[in-house]
């Protein structure tokens, strides 16, 4: 399966966003065929027996003539699920080591899921956001939204830091209807905001994946010389001797991600670190075959939220 | 010990460089961006080895050598090893100070003092001075001489007190000539120049203290003859001229300038007008300010300009009497823009009003009133009368007297009136300012004829007729006499018809006016009888001849005077030449031959030469002041401000004008640049300073080039630079050898 990848740095080539997004989702399916599962939000969940209230629309008429009993179809609904993509468009974002920034990677990453999303006639919503909200598209599926969608995705890098807070509350208020957010971001900030913002998100009952693009570079910290750092969100300089200060930004990187991964864990969140160099299909069978093991999971233990929890 | 080139000492500055760049904190070379600092801490900056000062011995030796660069480009040299000369040069100042009559304008005057006292203030105690003010002519009111004998103070003082005791005249400035007497002052005066210094002993030469002219004037442009002098004057390269230029506040300066009435310009208006008089065609030379040709009042002819500079261009102009009572009556308004000039009739005051002989015409409406008053003469009439000595017959066309009467001999300066005597002229009486011509036609005795020769030696104009009715014996007899011709003949001529005259010289004056043309056709005039000369001597001139070639007017001078001696009468027996347009003017010319001696130069310039004789009774009167003797023509000068004089002379009287000069009036400032064409070189009065400094960098040099002390710094800047080279290959080789041994 991994052969069938195609390389990261030739979809980045292809300028523009929906088809990149086409790319890398039809590749994606060119796998799956192969693949044990098959798509989650299409496939029939359960019947149940009608029971009086319940709308008569979902009776299964079909089946009533063979059974001659009340039964409601529920999939339907699931499949029209409306997902929010929480795209973070921060200065961090643009660092990168490799020919393409994170930036280039989250965006590509949004319009893929877009893009499979809208093929399975899901709603699909954007928010756009640096130190405050930068762009909201609620989450539709009509002609023309994704190409709104993949045209406020192309837009460059705009604020300077990153502040998770004010997007997340503001979905919390604006999404009364539960849904999947897709976080995608580098999270590189303090993550006492973050636990509550994202406590908030699923007590509306939201679905909440959060997909960490990180590049390779920021998790190794491998310089040679000592220089001056300087902070593409606060311009801030420091001078760092990476001989001396190299283990210590690992340890701490670390202790960041373990301290993440808690909080994610105890909210219930899917947290993916995807690391930029890796194939954008990798990443969209990991978020499926987790959406597809929890739903099993769901059906297995009825819990919604269990299993969440960090996988790369 | 003293440098030549002190900058090069900055050089020294250099060796701050290399522990500069020592103790500077270095900047990481290296600048990244990268997306987090969260998790970075900073590294405190390590002091490295790189930073301490090693090699004191090489630094110091590098240090050294490069002071003893610096100091050898600096070129020190030793002071003191030579006496130090005097450095006090004194200046030689000549001060043109403008006293011309402009220079009373506004407070024109109190600037150039007050100029002429901050150069006082300025003098050096070396500096010499000589002080010239100049109007028409430069004089040297405070010399050289004077400057070296007194102390700065005293010389201040005397100065001071030139000053005040001048004031600007009424001359026109003479720019050009005060230019080149004070430049041929500075450069010439050579002796006076050089300052004795008996202390060193020590002599500046002339040339080497600065020449300074400065002129302190309004240099105003004045007329031609400003600058005429410099066009020859070959400027001395060594004097400079500082012009200190004053100016009024306003620049306003109108002035008049009195023409002559036209019929005085020449004796070819006088025949012109008199023959337009006579005839019916109207020559157009007949203007209205002709001789009594216009009824209302005599006019006088006034040119008034505006200078190029002016602002205003309204004025009027108005007669006053000599004692200034102004005659409103006769307050004309003019016109005129800047640089422009006008002719302006000016109806004189009626006789009745105002009998004045002299009055003064005044200008107002411009800011200066220095050149605003032109003083006029009216003069009375002269009273003069034509003397004739012939038959008066009763019968008119047989008389000469008839027509000789009736002929209008006046002009406007003079009424001449004919007499007769009838056998003896009046003895002792005829004189020429008087009597302006004689006219014979008679035997004169030979006491009389004696008589004639000294009226004309003094100047008289005598015309012999020969008409029909002489007897021609006594005339030749008295012609020989009076013209010393003992040759000449006088006979009856013969003609056959009529004769006429011919060759006529229109060139002479008294046939000038006829020169043109039209007017000199004098074939209609027909001669009936006349007589014939022969013998005639050759100093005696033929005006004019008859057909046959027999002179009809020969004139021939004795002393200052004419005599003309006519060879046919003008009474209609002898010719038609009294009924012809010719006569009068003819006569005329004879009759005004000389009068213009007496009439002209009524009105002066003020820098202008005396037109009057001196002699041991002659005085020069002006009213309200005693009167001046005129013992010779320097006396004229005295005559120091404009007016109306009169000179006196026995009973000869004369009534002049003294006005200032018109070109003083041309206030508009003059340009440089013609200065500058002439050779003039200007330059700013040096404080002698800049001198003195050039001559001590000179010394300076010398000195320097004696000592060579850069030689020694920089032979010992090269033994630094070598031991320096030793020392750090010695520890190179320490230290590798070290090297070698410790691994």
């Amino acid at each position: 399966m991994k052969d069938l990848n195609i390389d990261p740095v030739a979809i980045m080539r292809i300028k523009d966003l929906q088809l990149r997004a086409r790319s890398i989702v039809e590749g994606f399916q060119n796998g799956l065929h192969r693949s044990p599962y098959h798509g989650f939000s299409v496939e029939f969940s359960e019947y149940r027996p009608y029971s009086h209230g319940d709308d008569p629309r979902g009776l299964d008429w079909k089946l009533y003539a063979r059974s001659d009993r009340y039964f409601v179809k529920k999939f339907e609904d699931e499949t029209n699920r409306r997902c929010h993509l929480v795209v973070d468009q921060s200065r961090s974002m643009g660092f990168s080591t490799l020919e393409y920034s994170k930036a280039d990677y989250a965006k590509t990453l949004a319009a893929t899921f877009a893009y499979f999303l809208s093929l399975q006639r899901d709603g699909v919503g954007l928010v756009t956001f640096h130190e405050e909200i930068d762009q909201v598209l609620p989450a539709r599926f009509r002609p023309g939204h994704l190409r709104q969608l993949m045209v406020a995705l192309s837009r460059p890098l705009g604020g300077m830091e990153t502040k998770l807070s004010s997007p997340l509350d503001h979905l919390a208020r604006i999404v009364s209807r539960r849904g999947l957010v897709i976080l995608i971001s580098d999270l590189l900030v303090p993550l006492e905001a973050i636990r509550s913002n994202l406590a908030l998100l699923r007590s509306r009952g939201h679905e909440v994946i959060i997909l960490r693009t990180l590049d390779p570079g920021e998790l190794t910290f491998d310089k040679k010389d000592p220089g001056m750092v300087v902070d593409m969100e606060s311009g801030k300089e420091v001078y760092i001797d990476p001989a001396a200060s190299t283990s210590d930004y690992r340890k701490r990187f670390e202790a960041h991600r373990l301290e993440l991964k808690s909080i994610c864990d105890s909210l219930g969140v899917d947290l993916f670190q995807v690391m930029i160099d890796r194939p954008l299909e990798a990443s969209l069978f990991d978020v499926l075959s987790v959406q597809q093991s929890r739903r099993r999971l769901i059906a297995r233990r009825g819990v919604a939220g269990a299993g969440a929890g960090e996988r790369s | 010990m003293s440098l030549l080139a002190p900058l090069y000492v900055l050089g020294a500055l250099g060796i701050g460089l290399p522990i500069l760049l020592h103790l500077i904190r270095r900047q990481p070379k290296g600048k990244w961006l990268f997306s987090s600092l969260m998790f970075l801490q900073p590294t405190p900056p390590t002091l490295s080895r790189r930073s301490r000062l090693d090699n004191w011995p090489l630094l110091l030796l590098r240090a050294l050598a490069l002071l003893l660069l610096a100091a050898a480009f600096a070129r020190p040299f030793l002071r003191g090893s030579l006496l130090q000369p005097d450095e006090t040069i004194g200046r030689r100042i000549v001060v043109l100070l403008d006293t011309s009559a402009s220079m009373r304008r506004g407070d024109l005057w109190k600037q150039a003092t007050s100029k002429v006292s901050e150069l006082l203030a300025s003098l050096k105690p070396r500096d010499q001075l000589a002080l010239v003010s100049f109007a028409s002519t430069p004089a040297l009111i405070f010399t050289f001489e004077q400057s070296t004998s007194l102390d700065l103070s005293g010389r201040q003082k005397a100065v001071t007190e030139v000053i005040s005791k001048l004031s600007p005249g009424w001359s026109t400035s003479n720019l050009g000539d005060a230019l080149s007497f004070g430049a041929d002052l500075l450069a010439s005066d050579d002796g006076i120049g050089t300052i004795v210094d008996s202390e060193d002993g020590v002599q500046p030469k002339a040339d080497e203290s600065p020449l300074h002219l400065v002129v302190i004037s309004d240099l105003q442009a004045s007329g031609e003859s400003n600058l005429a002098s410099l066009q020859s004057y070959a400027w001395p390269k060594s004097v400079k001229v500082e012009p200190q230029v004053v100016s009024p506040s306003q620049n306003t300066n109108a002035w008049i300038t009195i023409l002559k009435p036209q019929d005085e310009q020449s004796g070819e208006d006088i025949a012109n007008d008199a023959e337009s008089n006579t005839s019916p065609n109207t020559s157009p030379n007949t203007s209205a300010s002709g001789g009594g040709s216009v009824a209302s009042g005599r006019r006088t002819r006034v040119r008034v300009s505006n200078a190029s500079d002016s602002t205003g261009s309204d004025f009027f102009l108005v007669w006053e009497t000599a004692d200034g009572k102004t005659m409103d009556s006769t307050r004309t308004p003019v016109n005129i823009g800047p640089g422009q000039s006008r002719i302006v009739q000016m109806v004189e005051p009626e006789d009745s009003i105002l009998n004045a002989e002299m009055m003064r015409l005044v200008l107002s409406g411009d800011d200066h009133d220095f050149d605003n008053c032109r003083y006029v003469l009216r003069p009375k009439a002269l009273q003069q009368e034509v003397v004739f000595a012939g038959r008066v017959e009763d019968e008119p066309r047989q008389s000469l007297f008839y027509y000789l009467k009736r002929a209008p001999l006046d002009t406007t300066d003079r009424s001449v009136s004919i007499k007769t005597v009838d056998d003896a002229l009046p003895l002792g009486t005829l004189d020429f300012y008087r009597t302006p011509m004689v006219v014979v036609a008679n035997e004169v005795a030979d006491k009389q004829i004696e008589l004639l020769r000294q009226y004309v030696l003094s100047g008289g104009g005598l015309l012999w007729v020969l008409d029909s009715s002489l007897n021609l014996d006594a005339a030749q007899e008295a012609l020989r006499l009076l013209g010393e011709a003992p040759e000449l003949t006088v006979s009856a001529a013969q003609p056959g018809d009529y004769a006429m005259w011919s060759q006529i010289d229109f060139k002479h004056p008294l046939f000038k006016p006829f020169a043109d043309t039209k007017y000199n056709d004098f074939t209609k005039i027909r001669f009936w009888t006349h007589r014939v000369l022969a013998g005639v001597p050759a100093s005696w001139q033929s005006l004019a001849s008859f057909d046959d070639g027999t002179p009809a007017l020969l004139e021939f001078a004795i002393g200052k005077g004419r005599v003309w001696v006519m060879t046919s009468g003008w009474q209609p027996v002898d010719s038609q030449l009294s009924l012809s347009t010719k006569f009068v003017p003819l006569l005329r010319g004879m009759a005004a031959f000389f009068a213009k001696d007496l009439t002209h130069n009524q009105s002066l310039d003020i820098d202008g030469e005396s037109p009057f004789q001196p002699s041991a009774t002659a005085e020069i009167e002006r009213d309200g002041a005693p009167a001046i003797p005129y013992r010779a023509k320097g006396d004229f000068a005295s005559l120091a401000s404009p007016g109306l004089y009169r000179f006196v002379d026995g009973e000869k009287q004369q009534p002049f004008a003294i006005n200032v000069g018109e070109d003083e009036s041309k206030t508009q400032p003059l340009s440089f640049d013609d200065l500058e064409r002439m050779g003039v070189a200007f330059g700013p009065l040096s404080d002698g300073e800049q001198t003195l400094t050039q001559k001590r960098q000179q010394r300076d040099v010398e000195l320097e080039n004696r000592q060579r002390l850069w030689q020694w710094l920089l032979l010992a800047a090269l033994l630094m630079l070598a031991s320096e080279s030793w020392l750090s290959g010695y520890m190179d080789r320490r230290q590798s050898r070290v090297g070698q041994e410790s691994p």
